[in-house]
């Protein structure tokens, strides 16, 4: 009938057009799949594939035998789910929650949250830890009967175990020695700290593409380093006498109401530790359940006060620079005016025992006694001061003794060149009150005492792998004449005052030691201002024990140990520190087959 | 009624319904339709059944462990699709004209009830979706394509040579045009905004439209979606366009990932289903906006190609089917649908290969969405209908086009200045 009106013209310049259009894209696409192709596909590469770190084996902890097994690593399972592939039907996903629940067997409480994350819409969460076979077998029979296999998954996990148990309830053996690892396969404190890298080893490392929620997928690896294993470690530590130390530590703490107490046992000759132990400890196993507080180690960790027992070093002192013989008269007159007339010591009873020789002095504790002859060291204080920080510094106090643990103290030790100490800080230091350091550095001070002068470094470990850690020999600190000087004052000490020679000695061993009875100062008391606590002292004891020589060094802390009578100079505890100290040595000699000279065996029957 | 309607003898199939009593219907001759457009569409949409099982099955099973949870629904709506094709090819598109003003409101009607907050579904932004009760959702900016090509094609038809009019053609012409193209960009979806006024635009050119007046709604168009493009988050996709290695992890990732997508592939590509970027985690939309991504990556360049090269297939065949289209509406028809879909693949394919910014519009046939992919379908019928009535080149009856005295040339007798309008 009638004519288009279209343009035909038109038409086929559209055509043109999209003909054009189709042409640049092809050219624009062949820049990017031709020209651009590697450089995209390289980056692309890098985007999907995931470098993956696979932890190798970690070494396991042997005791100083080297077959009780202190700490190892074993398979574990974990039982992870993506709630969002348990499809929609409510019956059953309460069903499968119900029974997988009453398998592992939670609480209310851990069902409750248990119960959330499988409710939860994120792509992943674990929902238990540490099962073992047969629960994650029962697991995964459960999962593939309800046809739940898409949302629910059973992952094996690397898993620390201490096998052996603790001398107090609820703990695992040397727990707070060894530390425990973390769910990242990292050591915290003690030797899973230190030796980190040793029992870790280098990790297998593996390009891996990834899974659709981001992970990567292991059965797509490529191996980049294969990593090494980690290397077993064997300790010093004895595991018999561990137990039994921490067994002795817990019942005095127990006894004596103490806030802590704490004993290390180690050879002065060698710096081995025997054992290490603090009470309160806890379960390495179940870290997670631990306060923080408690995995430090205070043998090393935690700088106190000492007391008494550096009246030793007073001693070392003054008979190296001559000033003094065990035999010399002092004058100990129950106190002491200093820094004219503005400060005052006195002796723990505050009664004077008169002209007495510097052995007493050390035997029954003098103050004043040990004050005098802090004194003399020199002509001026702050000359005498630096007589005797000297002293200190050489027996490594106010640095780390370099013992193979993690977390080490130093404590703190004021430098009289620094700030000149008035003669009251140098009549405190006199008798260890001004300082702070650790048992562990007083055993290694004392140890030096006892093995002819030689300090050497405490450690725990006694091989890695196959290789035994040669013991770094000690430096010379002490002439030998001064240390057995030494070491028979410290004998004197224990046999002359009645209830040390009651509380200690051990028949058919050489004994000898110092006790230190400190106060505390806590920061809090008077609004603040700090104050000494009037209740509480931190009791130690250092001593040694041994045949022929000193075979062991044994130093005891009871740590806010609370007097059954508060009098002036007799605060019995109801274990003292001495006590503690001979029944540790009791069990050291009886435990390490040191039997006494000439005789058959120990007090104790034999283990 | 139209000029290639003619008598026909009845043929043995149609003798009973003559012997009824009506021998001298007005019957339509047709012949076979257009197979070679059936053919690349219905490739393209195999090809996208395939793509977008390959690009979501892991997402999909990772969601819901269900790998068909995606491509499912898309074999219903290409089966349904494939059907209403099927039904459009037998209808006369000619009926359409009595379909076009329904159409045109219902269409409208849709956008307005997608700003309803009872029946929209947000989707990544925008209010695009159209959710009524527990039925599918549905994208109404699709039903508003095929409506507005419809409805234009009837209208510029009828118009004829006026269209060349300023008053007569040019403002009913945005009357039609413009409500629509506001109501898509206000929901906001400027992809598909700027696929249906391209083809309103086309459509009108084709029609014989005045070049000024094109030429000034064109700038307008230019003008208005600059200034709209300096705002807000269409400001950041410009600037990611522009540099998408900026910001790899935040911004630019979408475009990069594409982009890697096409790097894996190469000229070959990876093979089907050996995606990883695309069809894994990485690209997100993969299985709709970006499909085409993931067709470089696992069948390479040659097999991206062969996709462009199907659209420019169906350009060239569309564009043969509305040049020997039988009349105006027709052929104003065909080219409307031929110009929307190609423009839409084009400019999908644009913005994989990092041409122009990220916009958000399926690629015709191939993506994941069941509007799409069933009204494309319906639209490539009425495209076939179309073919079945297409006509040898020297029967075409434009030698009798008046276009107006002033084109000088001669013209067909005529009774005053009744515009050439026919039914």
């Amino acid at each position: 009938m009638l004519g288009r009106t279209d343009s035909r013209g038109r038409l086929l310049f559209v055509l043109l057009v999209f003909i054009m259009t189709g042409a640049g894209l092809v050219a624009r696409l062949a820049y990017w799949q031709v020209a651009q192709q590697p450089m995209l596909a390289a980056r692309a590469q890098d985007q999907t594939l995931t470098q993956v770190s696979i932890p190798s084996r970690r070494g396991t902890i042997y005791d100083r035998s080297g077959t009780v097994v202190m700490a190892t690593t074993v398979d574990r399972y974990m039982l992870e789910a993506n709630p969002n592939l348990l499809g929609s039907d409510a019956a059953a996903r309460t069903q499968l929650t119900n029974d997988l629940i009453g398998i592992i067997g939670l609480d209310p409480t851990d069902a409750a949250a248990f119960n959330q994350k499988l409710n939860s819409d994120r792509p992943y969460v674990i929902l238990a830890h540490d099962l073992d076979q047969p629960t994650a077998d029962r697991l995964q029979a459960t999962i593939t009967a309800e046809g739940a296999g898409n949302g629910v998954d059973i992952a094996t996990e690397a898993a620390r175990v201490e096998p052996q148990v603790g001398g107090a309830p609820n703990s695992s053996l040397a727990a707070q020695v060894l530390g425990f690892v973390n769910r990242d396969g990292v050591g915290q404190y003690g030797i899973e700290q230190y030796y980190q890298n040793i029992l870790a080893g280098r990790p297998k490392i593996v390009l891996a593409a990834r899974s659709i929620g981001g992970r990567p997928l292991i059965d797509t690896a490529q191996v980049v380093d294969p990593g090494t294993p980690g290397q077993d470690i064997t300790l010093t530590i004895d595991d018999n006498l561990q137990l039994a130390v921490e067994q002795e530590v817990m019942a005095a703490g127990v006894a004596d109401s103490a806030v802590s107490v704490s004993a290390v046992v180690i050879d002065p000759k060698t710096g081995q530790v025997y054992a290490e132990a603090s009470y309160p400890s806890y379960d390495a196993n179940n870290y997670a359940q631990t306060a923080s507080g408690e995995f430090v180690d205070p043998v090393i960790s935690d700088p106190y006060e000492p007391g008494s027992v550096f009246k030793m070093l007073t001693a070392l002192a003054a008979l190296q620079q001559g000033t003094i013989t065990p035999t010399s008269i002092v004058d100990d007159t129950g106190s002491l005016s200093l820094d004219h007339g503005t400060a005052r010591i006195y002796d723990s009873d505050k009664k004077p025992m008169g002209r007495i020789t510097f052995e007493k002095v050390l035997a029954f504790s003098r103050n004043v006694g040990a004050a005098r002859v802090a004194l003399g060291l020199a002509s001026t204080t702050n000359g005498a001061a630096s007589i005797l920080k000297a002293t200190w510094d050489k027996l490594g106090f106010g640095q780390p003794t370099g013992i193979d643990l993690a977390d080490e103290a130093g404590g703190t030790v004021h430098d009289p060149a620094i700030r000149p100490w008035y003669q009251l800080d140098l009549a405190n230091a006199a008798f260890g009150q001004g300082v702070a350091v650790t048992l562990i550095q007083l055993a290694t001070a004392y140890s030096a005492m006892v093995n002819g002068g030689k300090l050497v470094t405490p450690h725990v470990v006694a091989a890695i792998g196959n290789q035994p850690v040669a013991p770094t020999p000690g430096a010379q600190v002490i002439s030998p004449t001064i240390a057995a000087t030494l070491t028979n004052l410290m004998s004197y000490v224990v046999h002359t005052v009645p209830w040390y020679a009651a509380g200690t000695l051990v028949k058919g061993y050489l004994i000898g030691g110092k006790t230190g009875t400190a106060q505390i100062w806590d920061p809090h008391m008077n609004k603040g201002l700090g104050g000494w606590m009037t209740s509480r002292f931190n009791n130690t004891f250092i001593g040694y024990i041994g045949r022929n020589a000193p075979d062991l060094v044994i130093a005891v802390e009871i740590h806010e140990g609370k007097p059954l009578v508060i009098q002036q100079g007799n605060l019995p505890l109801a274990v003292e520190s001495y006590e503690l100290f001979r029944r540790i040595a009791t069990d050291s000699m009886t435990m390490l087959d040191l039997h006494p000279a000439g005789s058959g065996t120990p007090t104790s029957s034999n283990p | 009624m139209s000029v290639v309607t003619s008598l026909v003898k009845p043929t043995v199939r149609n003798r009973a319904t003559a012997r009824r009593g009506a021998p001298n219907v007005v019957r339509r001759e047709t012949h076979a339709p257009d197979y070679v457009v059936l053919v690349a569409v219905v490739a393209l949409t195999a090809m996208g059944v395939l793509m977008v099982y390959s690009s979501s099955a892991m997402q999909a099973y990772a969601g819901s462990a269900n790998s068909f949870a995606i491509v499912g629904p898309q074999v219903v709506w290409g089966a349904l699709g494939l059907v209403a094709m099927m039904a459009m090819i037998r209808v006369d598109y000619r009926r359409l004209r009595l379909l076009s003003i329904p159409l045109y409101i219902g269409a409208i009607v849709l956008l307005v009830l997608v700003f309803v907050p009872a029946f929209n579904r947000v989707v990544g932004g925008s209010a695009r979706f159209l959710q009524v009760g527990s039925l599918p959702a549905v994208h109404p900016a699709e039903v508003a394509k095929l409506a507005l090509v419809v409805y234009l094609a009837h209208w510029l038809a009828k118009r004829g040579t006026e269209v060349r009019s300023f008053w007569k053609g040019f403002v009913p012409f945005l009357l039609i045009y413009v409500p629509l193209v506001l109501l898509v960009i206000a929901e906001p979806d400027l992809g598909t905004a700027s696929v249906i006024a391209l083809t309103g635009l086309f459509m009108l050119f084709i029609a014989g439209g005045n070049m000024a007046h094109l030429a000034a709604l064109t700038g307008l168009g230019v003008t208005g979606v600059t200034a709209f493009l300096l705002h807000g988050y269409q400001l950041e996709r410009i600037r990611i366009w522009l540099n998408p290695w900026q910001d790899t992890s935040g911004a630019g990732y979408h475009a990069i990932q594409g982009l890697l997508a096409l790097g894996l592939g190469g000229i070959f590509g990876a093979g089907l289903g050996q995606s990883q970027v695309a069809g894994g985690i990485a690209l997100p939309n993969a299985s709709n906006d970006f499909i085409f991504a993931v067709i470089g990556e696992e069948f390479g360049l040659v097999g991206a190609g062969i996709v462009i090269a199907l659209f420019i297939i169906l350009a060239y065949q569309g564009v043969r089917i509305s040049l020997a289209a039988p009349d105006t509406f027709g052929a104003l028809l065909a080219a409307g649908i031929t110009a929307w879909l190609c423009i839409q693949a084009f400019i999908n394919i644009a913005v994989v290969v990092a041409l122009i910014p990220i916009t958000g519009i399926t690629l015709p046939f191939i993506s994941a969405g069941g509007s799409s992919l069933s009204i494309s379908l319906a639209a490539v019928g009425i495209l076939l209908s179309i073919s079945r009535e297409t006509v040898e080149r020297g029967t075409w009856n434009d030698a009798s086009a008046d276009r107006g005295r002033r084109n000088g040339r001669a013209h067909l007798p005529r009774s005053g200045r009744r515009p050439l309008t026919s039914g």
